[in-house]
């Protein structure tokens, strides 16, 4: 008989992720890449590049689950067993690794959230609200700026003498800022010094506002590779800022863990993968609220639907 | 000559709408209100107002506007509150004459009564001017008030007891803490209380707590806070905190008092699960979900002691 595996897959705005765990919770694959605005293309291909690192003839997936802003398209998408918001997935994927982790910093592509956790359990947490203001959106822009991959930011930080200051509060007036300073001959890793200042910063007083900070601190969400981040956090924090060296895949494998712990298994196929999935919306004219309702075809298909506030919305399948 | 009186379903009314409707039946008039809010019916306001107004107020436009050849006459109170102390926000010091200038081209007719907390008044006084004012006689109108608040009394101890009940239930439960024009709205909190349901919880809300116990729990909160259901959301929130599995404050933005004491009251609420919602007109129901999905999540992990993840 085969051996059990399960399933995770994280589809952010910007990046979709997608790891399979066997039952002592050891990667078996991962895969990382970029959403680019087609939640369903990606989820095919991170599909496609796991079932190449994973041994079909030792393992089979039992039980699968989805998180991030797409859970639910990708939920029915692949038939997942469990369909769960972020902030879970992240608290249940890094209490499994470490234990002892009291506070979640996370800073992602178009989000950023903390989450307080006490007896391996979240108690509290926060999320950004509209504006994307110091996560890796923002990063990525002043880069292109600066005419410097993102990629490297944390290790030209790190070089810097000091970090000039960057008013960071808002996109806009950070890049007024950072233009002014190169005007006045600020050497270029200070100024990137100060963004990745500047984010910490932004994020201690915005998101985290008012949580308390209790050490050990993990760091993860894509922002989590840039050591300079790390390191401003570490300064403002004045304690240890861990980061896992999975720590891009923690929401995926956090899914994968709860997909297990549902123990409600079901054949999984790959063939998903190379099947038709369309997506429509569909604005519902039953009453004034005109909810927007979105509809999954598969094959042609009418396999999902969701968006509308009252029953009258409802979309059978004939 | 006024026969039917309208009353914008909206603001005060989900808190006094009762006691309005009682009030003017009993004098013999007829009343419409307008109905439930949806998207239309902001979208209309939101036509209507200055974009800094609050969302409240956007949807308060909406209503009036769905009264519009439906009534002799709108009802629009100018509430100024009766202390120093349970003031009102300045919205509805301001409400009759912003109503008139707003739609001034439309010139409709707008019935009102204005009390303040600097004039020493009471609230029978302020109903008999109202009354005064629509032609009837002191005996008629003295009857009528007494009427419409043994009515409101009665719609209160129901909401009082329904709720109370509630308190045994073996769910999860939520207490909703905010306006009442806010919790009640079917666009508005109406939709967080059926997000919530749809997970298996019970909703519970603040101002279906005593009116009196929670406005004298509230000076325990703070002596000098200033507004009036401020008071009664705080108050409510703090007597019931430890009856309740978590405390869900909502707001609509920007709402000036809320944006002072909301924050206040997240501190003072330490022993209990907070999730602080903004509603604004932009958002969709999309992200609010994922919230409240994640607070109903740690409520309830808690609960059951982790994740199960950590057993080896």
């Amino acid at each position: 008989m085969k051996k059990k595996a399960y399933l995770g897959i994280d589809i952010g705005s910007i990046s979709t992720k997608g790891v399979i765990i066997n039952d002592r919770n050891d990667f078996l694959a991962e895969c990382y890449l970029w959403t680019e605005g087609n939640p369903t293309k990606a989820t095919k291909e991170v599909l496609h590049s796991l079932q190449e690192q994973f041994d079909g003839q030792e393992y089979e997936i039992v039980s699968s689950g989805t998180t991030g802003s797409a859970r639910k398209l990708v939920g029915s998408m692949i038939g997942a067993q469990v369909v769960k918001n972020e902030i879970t997935a992240h608290a249940v994927g890094t209490t499994t690794l470490h234990p002892e982790v009291r506070t979640i910093l996370e800073i992602g592509g178009q989000d950023s959230k903390i989450i307080c956790v006490e007896n391996g359990v979240a108690v509290d947490y926060a999320m950004n609200t509209l504006c994307a203001a110091g996560t890796g959106a923002f990063l990525s822009s002043q880069a292109h700026r600066l005419g410097v991959e993102v990629e490297e930011f944390g290790e030209i930080a790190l070089k810097a003498e000091k970090a000039a200051p960057i008013a960071a509060r808002c996109t806009v007036f950070a890049e007024s800022d950072l233009v002014h300073k190169l005007q006045v001959g600020c050497p270029k890793e200070e100024i990137i010094a100060g963004l990745c200042k500047a984010v910490a910063g932004n994020y201690l007083n915005n998101v985290a506002k008012g949580k308390k900070i209790v050490p050990p601190v993990v760091f993860q969400g894509g922002v989590s590779k840039n050591a300079g981040v790390v390191k401003m956090f570490e300064e403002e924090l004045g304690m240890p800022v861990m980061v896992d060296e999975k720590g891009h895949l923690m929401g995926a494998f956090g899914i994968a863990v709860l997909a297990k712990e549902s123990q409600d298994e079901r054949e999984f196929s790959f063939d998903v993968a190379d099947m038709e999935f369309k997506t429509r919306e569909v604005t519902c004219g039953k009453c004034a609220n005109h909810c927007e309702i979105i509809c999954v075809y598969r094959e042609g298909k009418l396999i999902d639907s969701w968006g509308n506030r009252c029953d009258n919305g409802a979309i059978r399948n004939q | 000559m006024i026969r039917t009186i309208g009353i914008p379903r909206g603001l005060m009314a989900y808190r006094d709408g009762v006691l309005w409707k009682e009030f003017f039946e009993g004098l013999g008039f007829t009343c419409v209100f307008s109905p439930r809010s949806d998207r239309r019916i902001l979208e209309n306001g939101t036509s209507r107002a200055i974009d800094e107004t609050c969302l409240p107020f956007k949807m308060y436009l909406g209503h009036v506007m769905e009264l519009m050849g439906k009534c002799d006459a709108v009802f629009v109170p100018r509430t100024g509150g009766y202390r120093t102390t349970e003031k009102m926000c300045t919205r509805y010091e301001a409400l009759p004459d912003l109503i008139r200038n707003i739609f001034r081209e439309e010139q409709i007719r707008i019935l009102t009564v204005s009390y303040d907390w600097y004039e020493k008044t009471k609230e029978e006084k302020v109903f008999l001017e109202l009354g005064t004012e629509l032609g009837k006689t002191k005996k008629e109108i003295k009857k009528a008030y007494a009427h419409a608040k043994k009515k409101e009394d009665a719609w209160l101890k129901g909401k009082e007891k329904a709720q109370s009940q509630l308190l045994e239930s073996k769910k999860t439960k939520v207490l909703m803490a905010g306006h009442p024009y806010v919790l009640h709205d079917a666009y508005m909190g109406g939709e967080l209380a059926r997000i919530l349901e749809h997970m298996g919880a019970d909703v519970l809300y603040t101002d279906y707590v005593n009116r009196e116990s929670a406005l004298k729990r509230s000076y325990e909160f703070s002596r000098v806070m200033p507004w009036l259901i401020n008071r009664e959301m705080t108050g409510a929130a703090m007597l019931l905190k430890n009856k309740v599995d978590g405390v869900m404050i909502v707001s609509a933005y920007p709402c000036g008092p809320d944006a002072l004491v909301n924050d206040m009251l997240i501190r003072r609420l330490k022993d209990v699960p907070v999730l602080n919602l903004t509603l604004d007109a932009q958002s969709g129901t999309a992200g609010t979900e994922t919230r409240i999905e994640s607070f109903i999540d740690i409520i309830r992990y808690q609960k059951a002691g982790g994740y199960g993840n950590q057993d080896r």
